[in-house]
């Protein structure tokens, strides 16, 4: 059977874990193709008008596996391993994609809530008894894939992590000789945001082409992260995985880079929040925000990204 | 030593009655209206929702009227509005609006103990010792309170339902307005109460139009927008006064009876009394609770959704309403509120909506009646 997993949202954290919950079975997985025009243009057609950019490439990506693959999977994650709760656009990725035309090959798994490990086992076997794998396999498969998965996500050991910047175009390699004077930016945002090169018009490579080096903190590990959340001293626990991993990472990292870039799609709620957060505690270094929404003109985010290159060169020298 | 709080519908009435009888000296801050949303949006984030924006402009001129404490309820869920207090702190301290903060936040999440700490907080701000903070005391002020929520609701939803049948719907208009003026002049909770009983006397004194047909509208959608009359630029009077029989399915009363039946029967109890959702799990917000109340809205002619630019929870209710309104044939009109307060638009599009649902109800249906009769007439 073909299993198609749309490329977007989850896929870039959780498409290892996919990969070995069917390993030894009968299913193949596809992945989506990468995005492109056409991707969002499907997108765009299907969902409703509100929705912010990587849901409507998500919708184009499930529209697109539906004509090649007998079933396309998406997973309903709640509360990831940390226990922090995910963007309720995400939890309502199904509902999102329900006007696509061959609504019934879609394979919704139930919640998962990683933090609790029978939960999500009770979830996916649901799935897999429905798709007729025998039950020991899946037993074998769910425990390793769960187990590494929490790996990626916590980041306990770098080795796991590194499977992580497979999407990274060129990651940062321990050792590497920079020129003394490269400036060092962190891009920020979510890992849809910042690993999707459509979504995102390539902005690693226009950084490469300005002579700086991007850092995304994904080596970071979370208890790091959510450390340097606690130093903030928030009146309120955040609640959010985002949450921790944007500020968290900004924080950690802000005394070692040069400027900051936010990639954030228009009208996320989150981001709404956390970029309104992290000015506030982020006074000292630059930050620029870049909205990323249907509209592809590079013109503008050229011109922008240069300034920014020309104003990080000028704080250097003064 | 003030305390204030964001205004939340009839809730800021309630919470200054109780207020009240435990002599904590507060300020309600003045009703929601241009000048409450301009002061927010001055200071928020552009990208911010709605409620937040008014409820900034709440605390903001409550500030300038001398409170320096505020009283917030919040939830610990995925949508946004757990993180306004955070926020909104910021931005109020960032403002020069330096308050202290009581954050309710609910106890499943917190710890019980430290619930009651902060609710004892406000001991502090009592005028009456604290000898005189019995347990009878509180129990029957928080039963008052309920009470006279629960019974308020009521009366509003009834006077909603009624209006469509009065001979001048308008009557129905200008009784709710007249209620709402006099609850906020309420004193204590007898007055509240004692208001409540003459508008039944009232209702039942204007005179119905045995004839009406009304077109029943089924108002739903995010819980703040529904329940703050501002926010929402009075749709229920608008459409009381097009001459419609209107229900709206948020208020109060609904959100005490819903976190209470969750905590009592959770979804895996609900479920085998087959209680059906189109969203398997909580979305956020109330967008899950939205979904299943249209789906079955059979009874209703029309749907009005609502929801502030940019509610998450809301979004995803949208693009499945389109699914259930391609299965159903139920009529829905999504309407979408901002600070751009454009009430031509907005009244436009509600009275065209009305048109359209009148339309389908009298000459439609009825010539389908008719049509039906016809064919049974010749196959009789």
């Amino acid at each position: 059977m073909l299993l198609g997993i749309p490329r977007g949202f989850f896929y870039y954290e959780y498409v290892s874990f996919i990969n070995k919950l069917f390993q030894d079975t009968d299913v193949t997985i596809i992945s989506g193709q990468e995005n492109n025009e056409s991707t969002l243009k499907i997108g765009g057609r299907l969902t409703v008008d509100e929705a912010c950019l990587p849901v409507k490439l998500f919708v184009g990506q499930v529209e697109t596996l539906c004509s090649q693959c007998d079933k396309v999977l998406i997973l309903r994650v709640m509360k990831d391993h940390s226990g922090g709760w995910l963007c309720p656009k995400l939890l309502g990725l199904p509902e999102l994609s329900s006007r696509i035309t061959e609504g019934k090959k879609l394979l919704v798994t139930e919640p998962i809530y990683f933090n609790n490990k029978n939960k999500a086992k009770k979830a996916l076997r649901h799935m897999f008894k429905k798709l007729g794998i025998k039950r020991d396999i899946f037993e074998r498969n769910f425990e390793k894939a769960y187990g590494d998965q929490m790996k990626v996500t916590l980041g306990v050991k770098k080795s796991h992590v590194e499977a992580a910047w497979e999407f990274m175009p060129d990651p940062p390699r321990e050792g590497e000789i920079l020129l003394p004077n490269t400036k060092k930016v962190l891009v920020l945002g979510h890992c849809y945001n910042v690993y999707d090169k459509f979504a995102n018009c390539d902005i690693m490579k226009k950084l490469d082409d300005l002579a700086i080096s991007a850092v995304t903190g994904s080596e970071l590990t979370q208890s790091r992260r959510e450390e340097a959340v606690k130093r903030l001293d928030l009146e309120k626990k955040p609640f959010w995985e985002a949450f921790v991993r944007i500020v968290g990472t900004a924080m950690e990292l802000k005394n070692n880079v040069d400027g900051i870039i936010y990639l954030s799609s228009f009208s996320c709620g989150i981001d709404s929040l956390i970029s309104e957060i992290l000015k506030t505690h982020l006074k000292e270094i630059p930050m620029m925000m870049l909205k990323l929404d249907e509209h592809r003109g590079q013109a503008g985010l050229q011109t922008r990204l240069e300034a920014f290159s020309d104003l990080l060169e000028k704080r250097r020298s003064a | 030593m003030m305390i204030t709080f964001p205004h939340m519908g009839p809730m800021s009435c309630i919470v200054k009655l109780l207020f009240n009888e435990f002599g904590i000296s507060h300020i309600v801050p003045p009703d929601n209206d241009e000048e409450t949303l301009q002061a927010g949006i001055e200071i928020s984030p552009e990208e911010m929702c709605l409620p937040f924006k008014y409820m900034v402009g709440n605390l903001k001129r409550a500030y300038d009227m001398g409170a320096d404490t505020v009283v917030m309820a919040a939830t610990c869920g995925p949508c946004r509005l757990g993180e306004y207090c955070q926020l909104m702190m910021d931005t109020l301290d960032k403002n020069g609006y330096l308050c202290k903060w009581i954050l309710l936040d609910s106890p499943a999440v917190i710890g019980r103990r430290e619930f009651l700490k902060r609710l004892s907080a406000l001991k502090e701000y009592s005028v009456l010792e604290s000898s005189e903070f019995t347990a009878i005391k509180l129990a029957r002020n928080i039963f008052c309170g309920l009470k006279l929520i629960f019974k308020l609701d009521t009366l509003r939803t009834k006077i909603e339902k009624t209006a469509g049948y009065l001979d001048k719907p308008y009557e129905a208009a200008e009784l709710l307005r007249e209620i709402e003026e006099k609850m906020k002049n309420a004193e204590n909770f007898y007055d509240g109460f004692r208001i409540i009983e003459n508008s039944y006397r009232r209702l039942k004194g204007l005179k119905k139009n045995p004839e009406a047909d009304p077109v029943k509208v089924l108002i739903t959608g995010e819980i703040y927008t529904s329940i703050e009359e501002e926010a929402n630029g009075r749709l229920e009077e608008r459409l009381i006064r097009l001459g419609c029989s209107v229900k709206r399915h948020l208020n109060i009363s609904w959100w005490i009876r819903h976190t209470l039946s969750d905590i009592i029967f959770p979804d895996s109890v609900s479920s085998i009394f087959g209680k059906k959702y189109g969203i398997p799990c909580n979305i956020g917000g109330y967008g899950r609770q939205t979904v299943s109340k249209i789906m079955n809205s059979g009874s209703f002619d029309g749907v009005i959704k609502i929801m502030p630019a940019g509610c998450m929870p809301e979004i995803v209710a949208k693009a499945f309403c389109e699914g259930i309104q391609d299965k159903q044939d139920n009529k829905i009109l999504h309407l979408i509120y901002d600070e751009m307060k454009a009430d031509a638009g907005y009244q436009t599009r509600i009275e065209a909506f009305v048109d359209m649902l009148e339309r389908r109800k009298h000459v439609l249906a009825g010539n389908r009646h008719r049509f039906n009769k016809y064919r049974s007439g010749i196959g009789g």
